[in-house]
């Protein structure tokens, strides 16, 4: 059978980097083909070629066969290949009906001057037509793009490509940012295009969903292909074996190697450093109590919505101060109103959207990690660049973050190493208290053991740790206890031998 | 080559563009020329330096003209009754003053750059024709015109005066914490938030600074003149930002620097200069200049690889 879309020996270099080499990927009709490898393997890279987004790679694409120039994102379009990215490509002040169909909105004729203005009633009909046809009924073709949800953007994305006549969809970490029912909605969705003949490259972090959704997986390494397998011939450990060439031991609590007494502390440990006793925001979170003490992990599990990032954004005093409850730090009392004075209590956030919150994105590897502490390594009035170059230095060090070099932006690093940026500038601060609000979204199977570990490892150095996460694994694994919050609220508190399912459970069940 | 194109294209342009003159035409390398050169963009210089902090945290600033006219006529009012320290002390209030004015409303009130500085720049104007019925203040020191027009051995006060403000601009962007958080904040203003950094004060001290140099830049040109106008300096908060963007700082903010700035007061005053040796008429100014602008931003976006 001819494929659909098939990419042959796709080079593409960067100044310094040979980010795709001599690359092979094929996509039959009517099926999910998982794109896989670790952050920086090359899958968005090839992505962007298919998508048009580089005028000069080598090698061929054929769509159908025939060889397509995609040298620019409307002669990809043209060739019939929409792209639903991460961050999403609508115009928020628009309609979802005016969305989906921008750039082809119906006129009132086909002559002058008809064909001038817009037939709106046209333009609705067929929006709310398409939108049926799809079975995105929860889509309200009158709301403002701005007013919906994630997971009701992402629909309208795929409407707008749809109605494009999109026959090859690229559906790029489609679910980092869904709740787990809109994630299986969203697979519902997939499945019914991919039945109606559209064929879906799928790339993710989440092995699971590969296993899940795909018929076929290609796995990227350093650019290159390693594996083409369809996915009954496929384990979970397999395929992270091909991603990464060597294996990791998933499932297995996170254990330090030099002594095993501090896989999993007991609570009783360390010293109550933290109490916080009825706190509450209005319309966020209510009455949480919970205390924690240096050397342990405190995993919050819950849901989007469930407020576990507000609750982190008003202990760090992110949204200003709170009005009800109290929070005792090394038993003073502590009421942040801003994050100067959280900081300067020794606490740090490394906030849920690194590249909104997390980092100066413009600016070098080198300022970033030493933004926090800038104030400290000085001379006189001065900046000390001496000592400012050995801090950032022992810091890439010590977290193993690949850069060409400290003077390189922030945002030219992959997803994996930029999280480490933002923890480096934390641990410059050397806080008490670290705050991490789901530090492995975005990240490969490799980088986030590295993370895993070294989170334990600050542990053991006698910080107390809080960590917000969505992947039920990750909390079991890392966490000495889990806190699981619900519609503002804590609702159960995992302490002891805990395992995923667990995890699992306490955050899906009924309260 | 790009990257070296991208560091160094306003520099190459402007020795080029200056060996050209100096070889082709006579008048261009008569020292009394290139002296004048040099004090004619000292203010300039001067408000641009200020400009370039604000950009780089990714603000505008559209009062600058008006805030230099105000250093000007209060230093005047001043000064013709109590001297010129007074004066001279009287001229920097009232310009920080309007600087805090604008860096209050812009970081706490939260009114966006570009609408609050124009208001600023209204009302100010709007003050000094109220206050002196649109009428010159005449009478002052005749000392004081050395400000404007004297000498420091060969180089003009006012030059100087650019040169060292320039310098510790740039060291006070590059090499201190202050600086830091300027570029820090103007790349992501929430992260660098979040960092435990106070943005509001940061933004509020580069206005006011900004409003300072203004102020500098107002009471030089009142001692070119020494006549307290209050229609001066119109329409000079616009060839500041074009120095700042020909010297190669984008709008979008996080970076750059004070002397690619200086860079591009030079380039801008060059051609104004060559245009007048060479007897083009004054009308063709603006059109070559906003030709630059859009060259130098052009070559700019084409070395970063935009597409």
């Amino acid at each position: 059978m001819q494929p659909v879309l098939e990419m042959r020996g796709i080079t593409k270099r960067f100044p310094g980097v040979l980010a795709l080499d001599n690359v092979d990927f094929n996509l039959m009709h009517g099926e999910v083909h998982a794109l896989v490898g670790a952050n920086g393997a090359g899958k968005s890279t090839l992505m962007k070629v298919l998508a048009g987004a580089y005028p000069d790679y080598e090698g061929q694409v054929a769509i159908a066969g025939r060889v397509c120039e995609m040298r620019t994102p409307r002669q990809a379009q043209q060739s019939g290949v929409a792209v639903i990215h991460q961050e999403f490509s609508l115009v928020p002040t628009l309609t979802a009906a005016e969305n989906i169909m921008l750039g082809m909105e119906p006129r009132r004729s086909t002559s002058f001057p008809g064909n001038m203005l817009l037939n709106k009633k046209a333009l609705a009909e067929r929006s709310v037509r398409l939108l049926g046809e799809l079975g995105f009924t929860a889509v309200d073709p009158r709301a403002r793009v701005s007013d919906l949800g994630v997971a009701e953007q992402q629909l309208v994305q795929i409407a707008k490509a749809i109605a494009a006549n999109a026959r090859i969809l690229v559906m790029d970490e489609p679910t980092a940012r869904l709740s787990r029912a809109e994630r299986d909605e969203l697979f519902k969705v997939m499945f019914r295009l991919r039945d109606a003949g559209t064929s879906i490259v799928y790339i993710s972090h989440f092995l699971e969903e590969v296993f899940r959704v795909a018929s076929r997986v290609t796995v990227l390494r350093d650019g290159q292909v390693v594996a083409v397998r369809a996915v009954d011939e496929l384990d979970r450990r397999t395929l992270v074996h091909h991603m990464l060439g060597r294996e990791i031991t998933a499932g297995d609590k996170v254990r330090l190697e030099d002594s095993s007494t501090h896989g999993r502390q007991s609570a009783g440990k360390g010293e109550e450093i933290m109490v916080v006793r009825g706190l509450g925001r209005r319309g966020k979170f209510e009455d949480v109590s919970f205390s924690l003490r240096r050397g342990e992990i405190l995993g919050i599990a819950g849901l989007v919505g469930s407020g576990r990032t507000e609750l982190a954004r008003a202990i760090f005093g992110a949204d200003g101060s709170v009005k009800t409850g109290s929070i005792k730090m090394k038993g003073r009392d502590y009421a942040p109103s801003n994050p100067r004075a959280a900081v300067a209590s020794g606490l740090a956030l490394l906030p849920e959207d690194r590249k909104q919150q997390g980092l100066v994105l413009v600016r070098p590897v080198s300022d970033n990690v030493l933004l926090p502490v800038t104030a400290t390594f000085t001379r006189g009035p001065f900046l000390d660049h001496r000592r400012r170059k050995q801090q950032v230095s022992s810091m890439t060090t010590r977290l193993n973050i690949k850069s060409a070099s400290p003077a390189v932006q922030v945002g030219t690093l992959s997803g994996g190493n930029q999280q480490k940026v933002v923890l480096a500038k934390w641990l410059s601060a050397s806080p008490d208290i670290l705050i991490l609000d789901q530090p492995t979204a975005g990240v490969d199977v490799g980088t986030k053991e590295e993370i895993y570990l070294f989170l334990r490892q600050l542990a053991a150095a006698g910080r107390a740790l809080i960590m917000i996460s969505d992947d039920p694994e990750e909390l079991s694994r890392v966490c000495d206890r889990v806190m699981v919050m619900q519609r503002g609220r804590v609702v159960r508190e995992l302490d002891g031998d805990f395992a995923v399912s667990d995890v699992l459970t306490a955050v899906t069940g009924d309260y | 080559m790009k990257s070296f194109v991208r560091s160094y294209g306003m520099v190459i342009i402007l020795v080029v563009m200056f060996a050209l003159l100096y070889a082709t035409v006579p008048t261009f390398r008569n020292p009394q020329n290139l002296l004048n050169l040099l004090q004619q963009n000292s203010v300039n210089a001067i408000i641009a330096s200020g400009v370039t902090f604000v950009l780089i945290t990714g603000g505008i600033d559209l009062s600058v003209g008006s805030t230099a006219a105000l250093a000007g006529m209060a230093g005047a009012a001043v000064m013709v009754r109590h001297g010129i320290l007074l004066g001279v002390l009287a001229g920097l209030a009232a310009a920080t003053a309007a600087g805090l004015l604008n860096g209050l409303l812009i970081s706490r009130a939260g009114i966006v750059p570009f609408v609050t500085t124009l208001g600023v720049q209204t009302l100010t104007r709007g003050i000094l024709y109220i206050a002196t019925n649109a009428t010159p203040i005449y009478g002052l020191p005749f000392e004081y015109m050395r400000v404007g027009l004297g000498n420091i051995g060969p180089f003009p006060i006012a030059t100087s005066l650019a040169v060292v403000i320039a310098v510790v601009m740039q060291v006070l962007l590059k090499h201190t914490p202050y600086g830091q958080y300027v570029l820090a904040l103007g790349g992501n203003e929430d992260a660098t938030r979040l960092s435990g950094i106070d943005v509001k004060r940061t933004k509020t001290v580069v206005y006011t600074v900004t409003a300072l140099l203004a102020g500098v830049g107002g009471l030089i040109l009142l001692g070119q003149t020494n006549t307290g106008q209050p229609q001066a300096a119109v329409g000079y908060e616009l060839n500041a930002i074009a120095a700042v963007v020909v010297g190669g700082t984008p709008l979008s903010g996080g970076q750059g620097s004070v002397l690619n700035t200086i860079i591009g007061v030079l380039v801008l005053g060059l051609i104004s200069n060559a245009l007048n040796l060479m007897n083009v008429s004054p009308y063709w100014q603006p059109a070559v200049t906003g030709l630059i602008i859009l060259l130098a931003v052009g070559l700019d976006t084409a070395t970063k690889g935009h597409r």
